[in-house]
């Protein structure tokens, strides 16, 4: 959108308060650019990086870490009860979600708290969740590999990598997903 | 502590109590004082109408209304109570095809989980001191996705 043709803009108001507009044109089509007042910058003042309220907050974050292996106790053992309602009811698009928000916020969460075994088993099964209900009534085996996997983690308080019992879990799921012909990599951001 | 983001009123938006408890200390640590909650998109719209909210941080996937489906009510409808907020999008879901569709309906940063309180921090100085226009075209309103890569230049206090 650089270099287009620029029409002259719109304002109102005072000078540091108005909106500036203009229309642009670079062959893709006319678009309007609009520069709205920074209002933030004015309520805030100039930031300040401080770095003692940084390790405070870092700190903070540590703290919590201490109540996270029974949340994601509690979080293992729901994942493992909605599979069970939904696996009885697969046309039910509900009880799928449910599941599927349970193993997001594990994937999301566990990883803050020094968790990432659990984050990559969640993530690995989240690839299984994104099949529709037919495939994934298919692939009862894999989605319950994944959530006895988790289980184990979440009991057995298991942080960081795991060591060789976190990679053989990690390289036992993988080829699970391949031999049921799932991307184990899919939807990884390239590095 | 930041004493100027206190005067910040911030929505945390996501339907896991714990995460959002884990927002709220972070947020709280680094100076924000005011930070109010919603557990999903529907909630967050009420939070907006009430509260003369500042920044938006939204998880991608919650139920009855979702991340992206907040963002592109907030974003697009004539009943939006802020079309220009700032949105943060939360979201393990941290692959292209996530970003993409994000940047694509008005997201105005991405923060990957796990969080930490430095990428929060910076979120919060992206969306202050380098705020980016808006857009309005055929097929998009939100603010310019061309990112302009310059280096936050505020003050260092080390205590």
């Amino acid at each position: 959108m650089t270099g287009g043709r620029a029409k002259p803009g719109v304002s109102s108001g005072k000078d540091a308060d108005r909106v500036k507009t203009e229309t642009k044109n670079d062959g893709g089509g006319e678009y309007l650019v609009i520069h709205q007042p920074n209002m933030l910058r004015r309520k805030v003042g100039r930031l300040v990086v401080d770095a003692a309220a940084l390790e405070r907050a870092e700190a903070a974050l540590r703290a919590l870490a201490v109540s996270y292996p029974q949340e994601l106790q509690r979080g293992a053992k729901a994942a493992q009860a909605a599979w069970e309602a939904w696996s009885a009811a697969f046309d039910d698009a509900t009880l799928k979600q449910a599941l599927a928000s349970i193993v997001h916020d594990i994937k999301g969460q566990a990883g803050s708290f020094d968790f990432p075994l659990a984050t990559e088993i969640a993530r690995s099964l989240g690839i299984v969740l994104r099949n529709d209900a037919e495939r994934i009534a298919a692939l009862r085996p894999v989605v319950e590999a994944h959530l006895g996997a988790l289980q184990a983690v979440a009991s057995q308080g298991i942080t960081g990598d795991g060591g060789a019992q976190g990679a053989a879990l990690i390289a036992g799921l993988r080829k699970t997903l391949e031999k049921f012909g799932l991307d184990p990599d899919d939807g990884v951001t390239p590095a | 502590m930041n004493e100027s983001l206190a005067c910040l009123q911030i929505l945390v938006v996501d339907d896991s109590e714990y995460m959002r408890g884990v927002m709220r200390t972070v947020l709280r640590a680094i100076g924000v004082t005011k930070v109010h909650e919603a557990e999903n998109g529907a909630a967050a719209i009420g939070v907006l109408r009430e509260r003369p909210i500042d920044i938006i941080f939204a998880d991608w996937m919650m139920q009855p209304m979702s991340g992206p489906e907040l963002i592109q009510f907030l974003r697009s409808s004539d009943a939006s109570p802020n079309p220009y907020i700032p949105i943060v999008m939360v979201t393990a879901h941290s692959e292209m095809r996530n970003i993409k569709q994000a940047r694509d309906i008005g997201v105005t940063e991405f923060l990957a989980k796990p969080i930490t309180a430095k990428s929060v921090f910076e979120r919060l100085v992206a969306i202050i001191e380098r705020p980016r226009p808006f857009i309005r075209a055929k097929e998009y309103f939100g603010p310019d996705r061309r990112r302009q890569a310059k280096a936050f230049k505020g003050g260092e206090k080390r205590t």
